[in-house]
């Protein structure tokens, strides 16, 4: 027996709404898909056809849950999203990354922290930019109406994003 | 059989068609728009309920939970008054389209 609830919340992770009101979307949504689920049961499908034509009630289910939000924060809400999040969290992005390729061109040596496969580049000037580009990136954020955690991501972001592909790339070697 | 594009339009009148009726909940109301359509109109999840919700947020429809004979929970919509009030003209609009396709002989002869 397929647990619909868990279905629905493992589909639909992320789902940008409050705690309260995401759990209320997932318990309706699964309702509904029991509801159809034991429909076709009755009508006599086995379980596995049942099961499978159930789920092909949702066929993209990132798209489903793009859709609910704007319906339920409205279209405003994801245009905000990207004034106060994504913008200055890119422009953060490309100002540290634009400045590291600036220093890089004018000559300035890193240091080299540590030896062998470990060594790492450590460029101070670059590194003491980071705060001011965060501090422009919670600003904008601020400026757009973002709240705190926004500004907090916009700042953090070319660190977040330097991060992962420092991961993705040890992680692949 | 009905295509996409007239369907998105029909969609909301449909629902408010239903509604008016009395509450539903969601399957329930997918379930009666095909069945009073005799197939014609067919909601899958995915296109009912960003559709519910944003009546919902246009408070057209109201939802709430309620428990049902068999004890199960399920968020059943209704109609709101500004929704009574939205169902009119838009009834009128699609008898007035109906009407002006109908006096148009290619259409009614195809």
């Amino acid at each position: 027996m397929v647990d619909w609830q868990k279905l629905v919340g493992q589909r639909l992770s992320g789902l940008a709404l409050d705690a309260a009101e995401k759990d209320e979307v997932h318990a309706e949504l699964a309702a509904h898909l029991e509801d159809f689920y034991e429909s076709l049961r009755t009508k006599g499908l086995s379980e596995q056809a049942a099961i499978q034509q159930t789920l092909a009630q949702v066929a993209n289910w990132p798209d489903l849950r793009r859709k609910i939000l704007i319906a339920k924060k409205g279209r405003d809400f994801m245009k905000k999203r990207l004034h106060q999040l994504w913008i200055p969290g890119f422009l953060t992005f490309i100002l540290s990354t634009v400045f590291l390729m600036t220093l890089q061109k004018l000559g300035f040596q890193p240091r080299i922290v540590g030896d062998g496969p470990n060594a790492i580049l450590f460029c101070a000037p670059w590194l003491e930019s980071l705060l001011f580009v965060g501090a422009l990136g919670a600003y904008l954020s601020s400026r757009a109406g973002g709240s705190r955690g926004a500004a907090l991501f916009a700042s953090v972001f070319p660190v977040l994003a330097l991060t992962t592909a420092f991961l993705l790339m040890f992680g692949s070697t | 059989m009905i295509g996409p594009g007239i369907k998105r339009g029909t969609a909301e009148l449909a629902v408010l068609s239903v509604l008016e009726e009395g509450p539903l909940h969601g399957y329930e109301l997918a379930r009666r728009i095909e069945q009073q359509t005799k197939g014609a109109l067919r909601f899958t999840l995915a296109a009912l309920y960003p559709m519910l919700y944003r009546m919902e947020q246009r408070r057209w429809i109201r939802g709430s939970w309620e428990t049902g004979g068999n004890g199960r929970r399920r968020r059943c919509y209704r109609l709101t008054p500004e929704g009574k009030k939205k169902l009119s003209p838009i009834r009128q609009e699609w008898a007035e389209l109906f009407h002006a396709l109908r006096r148009l002989k290619k259409v009614s002869h195809g």
